[in-house]
């Protein structure tokens, strides 16, 4: 679901128009969500404090790269990797017994994220009951870039897994350091650096 | 690819008289009787046999699946490899989202009973018309899709986890109803272990 052309910028309109070209929102839905939702800015390397400031929140990314880790064994494993316009952060499930994991939130460059508490969202699915498409739609969208991963990361060969990554995100591709792309790939940094020169040789 | 239709004039005589989609939906939310009337005249039950195809890269179907009775499994081939990605059961909705959105869309994906799958198919063209005119539907589809969604986030984690034996704990944890009814060789392929290691390690639990 990544667009070919690149917006000029990437701002809080853009991520608006975004949504709009999703389900189109009445003045007042704007009005009603520009009041109740606020920016922050999150600094290269910073983590996202989810746990304490901004717990039952979700988050766009305007601007910016977040990655997504879980420490297994005390490793940290990137398990996504976020670009603009990409949302972020829990979703929440009350009748769904499974248990959560914990998926810390850090960036990877100064990045600007829009807040939208949870009780903010709830208030839009009641006042306006047309923000449920576009939150159905937000959600497909993002089951699509999940069930993208759950796929990657079943594929064995490691090759085979990056050619895939490039598939479906060529453009992500110079945003992300050997580091956490390998991480995020499931391969030894040596492994992707080795499978990226043979791919550059064939070329 | 093309479900047997199971259906005589009263397609829902052995359902209570009306569609099983009508009661999973309701869970989420009531139904008006008009939205009622569209899925019980539009959705219809089938039957695949096991081991056949629900869809496939070359059969993409219009429909969304609810599970009566039965286990589907969805796996995308690498090279001569199954790799499954997902498997689902009784009263879970199997199909794809993409496919609802963008028909014309390209999926890699095949989708399979494994065991004899008794289903609801619930058309693409209902669907959206239920989105395009009642509000219920658009918020019973954004939980539905929360759901999916998470779902989808827990096969993507699964497959993160480092060990074998901490995919298969968390298998157990996650997937308790599907550890003793689904082939081994589809469990292993799902955690992305070999059956050898997965047999090793349920006989280790089992002590």
């Amino acid at each position: 679901m990544e667009s070919n052309i690149a917006p000029v910028r990437y701002d809080r309109e853009s991520l608006l128009d975004f949504f709009n070209k999703l389900e189109p929102l009445k003045k007042d839905i704007v009005s009603f969500a520009r009041t109740e939702t606020f920016v922050i800015t999150v600094k290269r390397n910073e983590l996202l404090d989810i746990v304490n400031q901004y717990d039952n929140c979700l988050f766009f990314v305007i601007k910016g790269f977040i990655r997504g880790y879980i420490v297994e064994e005390g490793k940290e494993i990137t398990t996504s990797l976020n670009e603009e316009q990409r949302l972020i952060g829990k979703i929440r499930n009350p009748s769904v017994q499974q248990a959560l994991y914990n998926e810390y939130l850090q960036a990877l460059e100064d990045t600007e994220l829009l807040v939208v508490p949870y009780n903010i969202i709830d208030g839009l699915y009641t006042h306006f009951p047309e923000t449920n498409a576009l939150g159905r739609k937000l959600l497909a969208i993002h089951y699509n870039l999940s069930q993208e991963r759950s796929i990657l990361s079943r594929i064995p060969s490691a090759e085979a897994r990056y050619r895939q990554f490039l598939a479906n995100h060529p453009y992500i591709n110079n945003r992300v350091s050997v580091k956490f792309l390998s991480s995020y790939l499931g391969m030894r940094l040596e492994t992707l650096s080795r499978v990226r020169s043979k791919m550059k040789q064939k070329d | 690819m093309n479900p047997e239709k199971n259906y005589s004039k009263d397609k829902w005589a052995i359902y209570n008289g009306f569609s099983p989609v009508i009661t999973a939906f309701k869970s989420f939310h009531a139904l008006s009787p008009e939205i009622e009337h569209i899925i019980n005249t539009q959705t219809f039950p089938v039957i695949f046999k096991k081991n056949k195809f629900i869809s496939s890269p070359i059969h993409r179907n219009k429909y969304i699946f609810l599970i009566v009775k039965g286990l589907v499994r969805g796996y995308m081939k690498n090279g001569a490899d199954e790799v499954t990605t997902w498997i689902s059961r009784e009263n879970e909705l199997v199909g794809n989202i993409r496919n609802l959105m963008d028909e014309e869309s390209e999926s890699e994906e095949y989708v399979q009973a494994i065991e004899e799958v008794i289903a609801i198919a619930v058309p693409h063209t209902m669907t959206r018309q239920l989105y395009d005119n009642f509000e219920i539907a658009n918020y019973v589809g954004r939980q539905i899709t929360e759901l999916y969604y998470l779902q989808a986030c827990e096969r993507a984690f699964i497959s993160r986890l480092q060990s074998a034996e901490r995919k298969y704990l968390r298998f157990i944890k996650s997937y308790p109803d599907l550890v003793n009814r689904v082939p081994v060789k589809y469990i292993a392929s799902f955690l992305g272990m070999r059956v050898e290691t997965l047999s090793r390690l349920r006989s280790k639990l089992d002590q």
